[in-house]
Formats: C-alpha cells, structure tokens, sequence
C-alpha cells in the first residue's frame, strides 16, 4: 500500500522498483527547498529515497522489500510529495539563501520566526507511536578472515582464500556488486566468478549483511553488522583475525542545473533497475559518459535491446535539465553550440567514489585522487599500513571490474598460508 | 535553477565555490561552513565531488586533502538494535 493506493509487486523486490513500475519516481522531497527527489543510486548509500515504512520513518526504499500488506509512505512533504506546499521556498530562494545571515539576528522577532518556520520545514520524517518489540540480541562470533564486499573484488579474494573459509559479507540481496546486471558475461575472468563463489562458498555467503562500523577494542579488531533476517534486523559483532575490505564505491553525480530532479540515475543505478529488475524508469534514456566503464556497456546493451538510447561523450556538457517535478530534458553545450534534448532519463556515468568509510575507521591512511575520490593507501597487494587489514577493487583505484577481480586475488594471496 | 552539490542538506555549488573564495580551503571547514556532508548520507555523495572542487578551484595538492571523519555506524541502524543486550 502506498499512501492508501494499492500496489502489486514482485516479492521481494525492492520497494523502490515497484513504486517505478508504477510511475511514481518522488519518493521525497528534499530538506531545505522541498524539491522533489527519487532513487539516484539504488544502492542505500544517497539517501534520496528514504521513506516511512511500516510506519518507521527514514528507511531506504531502495533497499527495504517489497512484502504483501506492507504500507510506504513519503515524508517531508504538505500535504503530499506530488504537490508540496513548502516548495515556494525553492521558488522565493531562487539563488539559495544564506543561513548565515538570513534572520539571524539575535533577539528579532524574524529570528523567532524563521526558527519556528525552520522547525517545521525541517526534519526527517517522525517518530513512529508504536511501542517497539523486544530487542533482538546482538550475537557475537569469531572468524578467521572476513571479507566486507561480494563485487568481483570480494568473490576473487574469497576465492582465492577458500582454504580459510572466509565470511563473506554483502549488503543486498544477492552477491555480486557490479557484476549482478549481468554487463560482463562476456569477460571470461568476470563470467563465472558469482556461480563459482556460490558453488565453493555457500552458507559463508552473508546477504542482506551491511557492515557499518569497524574498529578494535582491547580484545581486537571488531566489525559491527546490520544483518536482516527472516525475524527482522539484529546486530552482529565478528571478531576477525584478518580483513579484507572490497566495499566498492558510491555513485557520484554530475553537476549541472536542476541535477536532483527525479530522473537522474547513477548509470549502475539505472542497469540495476532495468537488467537486475526489468523495469525502465522512462523511455528516453541518456547516458552519459564520465569514464565509468558501466556507461558504454549498458548503452550498448540497451541499444541491442531495441530502446531508445543515446550515449553523450565527454566533450558534451550538460547546462541542465528541464522539467519542474521530474527530468523531461535536457540543455547541453558542444563546441559552443547550445541545444535541447528530448528525454526523460539521464544517466551520470562516473567513476565511483571509493566507501573508504570501514578502512579509515580500522586505522588506514587515505590519499585523494582528483577525478575518483579518496583511496586506501595501500602497496601492490593491497596491505594497509593496518597488519590486519587488506583492501581491494575500487577502495585500492581499481577503475574497472577486470582490475578490481585481479586486486581482490592478490590482496587473498598468501593468507591461507599464514593461518 | 539550482545546482546541488550535497542533496541531503540541499547545499548547492556556488555556495561551496563562495565558501572555498572565502578561504574555506579545507574539508573540514568547509562542512562546518555549509553543511555539506552533514546529512543523511554523510557524505558519500559529495565529499569527494568537494573535494574535487577544491582542488581545481585554489591548486591545493592533494595530499592535503583529507575528508571528514567517517564514524559508526555508516548506515542508518535502528536505535532498537543497538539497545538490545550482548548474548553473553
């Protein structure tokens, strides 16, 4: 149920694609300006589609499955998300408004009053009445070696360390990271590395596992894991004696005018949507391409689908798009000529922006790489500066699948032997 | 027409370009400045966008750029779970 209209959905798929098979792609609207916002990344990590849920504020929808009887609603919005009273904000802050200065005089009767307006503008969704259940308890188990990731960086490393009988931990539903669109059946290292993990890994396999802190105590290194189960969510501590980190990257958007409208996608966003789920969010797609080895692929493979498709190269820049609640075009520059362009999904197409989150946390030092982000430094086999602690894949600069697969083999090498 | 730089606390590029002509120079700074960074995703999808900026805006070598401290837990957690108590 999705604020009161019935909607069907394939079982567990996430609850996001279902309110896109349906059309609806303001899933909220944003904090300040009350701008409408959808599903950019599709992977839990940019927050724009955080929804009530079971009447929980603020839970992912990309991310939370679709169960029968289960009631979404959007949050942030009067009186709903389509038509949001608050956007005259956006309209009256054309340019943005200065929170340094606007009413910020002390004691003013306009400071009273921009705050008690800011308060109610303001937030993230409310708290539900509900009492909650009891707590579930938080587990504890000791693993040998841990591997947080299962894009070819993670499955390789695993593979490579199957001696050791890794733990495996991934956050969605199913392993694979980049690899789950199926884009790179036609690389024979990338093809059979999922049913292989499978086959030789099995219940090590952790699905729905998000590792969200990583740090040592006085008894050692501890991993802290959001695990969902069939009961609901629990926390898990893992105390490993070695880890490997293959956490990947997030989805980085292009800047140009009006970037948040829905209809924007990361480009591993929109292969998600249409290849792992089959639905399209539009039917005008345009893909840019910003360096991601993802942008090309999924153009082509969309192009031998029959669909309507365009691949922007580099030297297009885009000024910005139309549309007022959701992309319905856009304005682009190309050797100094302006033009329009029909269409109702763009696609950024960029390098990933390395999750460096759990190695900073472990110790690890960072360097910054103009055009990608932060990486873990790091020497050629993915040793940290931390003795427990590897990295691989994009966390290491790896800047394709292909690379990433061969860091997380030599990052494994030769734990089996120091066990 | 506005252009976000961080969506999650709808900070928006020229007013991190201002903050960065303002001497803003580094990440830190930057965030208590404009609150980018701030928000629910805390980061993931700008910091290194900013980051960027800053590089090119004012020349600064990169090795002296360093992000905001990511602290536990990196993804929303129930507050339930966390109340909960150890199995031992």
């Amino acid at each position: 149920m999705h604020e009161g209209e019935a909607l069907t959905a394939k079982k567990g798929e996430p609850l996001m694609v279902t309110l896109l098979a349906h059309g609806i792609d303001t899933a909220s609207r944003s904090i300040k300006y009350h701008r409408p916002r959808g599903a950019f990344c599709m992977n839990g990590s940019c927050g724009q589609c955080w929804m009530r849920i079971d009447d929980l504020p603020n839970r992912p929808a990309c991310l939370t499955p679709a169960v029968e009887g289960r009631s979404i609603g959007r949050q942030n919005a009067f009186p709903s998300a389509d038509v949001d009273l608050f956007r005259a904000a956006d309209l009256v802050f054309g340019g943005g408004f200065d929170h340094h200065r606007l009413a910020t005089t002390p004691l003013s009767p306009l400071n009273a009053i921009m705050q008690g307006t800011a308060r109610q503008l303001a937030g993230l969704g409310e708290l539900s009445e509900q009492t909650p259940g009891p707590a579930p308890r938080v587990v504890e188990q000791e693993e040998r070696l841990v591997i947080v990731g299962s894009g070819p960086a993670g499955l390789a490393a695993a593979l490579e360390a199957r001696a050791l009988s890794p733990l495996v931990l991934e956050a969605r539903e199913s392993i694979g990271g980049q690899l789950r669109s199926g884009l790179f059946s036609d690389v024979p290292e990338l093809a059979g590395l999922k049913d292989q993990a499978l086959r030789t890994l099995g219940d090590r396999l952790w699905c729905r596992a998000a590792a969200v802190g990583l740090y040592r105590d006085e008894r050692g290194p501890q991993l802290l894991v959001k695990k969902r189960e069939e009961s609901g969510e629990r926390l898990v501590v893992i105390r490993p004696q070695q880890v490997i980190l293959a956490t990947g990257g997030y989805e980085q958007s292009l800047l140009f005018g009006d970037n948040d409208l829905p209809g924007h996608y990361g480009v591993r966003a929109l292969a998600e949507l249409m290849l792992v789920h089959g639905v399209a969010p539009g039917s005008r797609l345009v893909i840019h391409d910003g360096g991601a080895e993802l942008g090309p692929r999924l153009y082509q493979t969309l192009k031998q689908r029959g669909l309507d498709c365009q691949l922007l190269d580099r030297s297009t820049k885009i000024l910005r798009a139309e549309g007022r609640s959701r992309v319905k075009g856009l304005e682009l520059e190309q050797g100094g000529q302006v033009r329009k362009l029909d269409c109702d999904v763009i696609a950024s197409s960029l390098p990933t922006a390395p999750a460096y989150e759990l190695a900073q946390q472990a110790g690890a030092s960072l360097a910054f790489k103009p055009g990608r982000g932060f990486v873990v430094v790091a020497d050629s086999k993915g040793h940290t500066e931390v003795p427990w602690l590897r990295v691989a894949g994009e966390l290491a600069g790896a800047d394709s699948a292909l690379a990433a697969a061969a860091s997380g083999k030599s990052a494994a090498l030769g734990l089996g032997e120091t066990a | 027409m506005k252009t976000l730089v961080c969506r999650c606390e709808d900070v928006l590029a020229p007013e991190i370009e201002a903050a960065i002509d303002a001497g803003h120079t580094d990440i830190e700074s930057l965030k208590r400045y404009t609150a980018f960074g701030t928000g629910v995703c805390q980061g993931k999808s700008c910091v290194s966008v900013v980051a960027g900026m800053i590089h090119q805006r004012c020349g600064l070598a990169p090795e002296l750029l360093q992000p905001i401290t990511p602290r536990p837990p990196i993804q929303p957690v129930p507050l339930l779970l966390l109340a909960a108590e150890d199995e031992a």
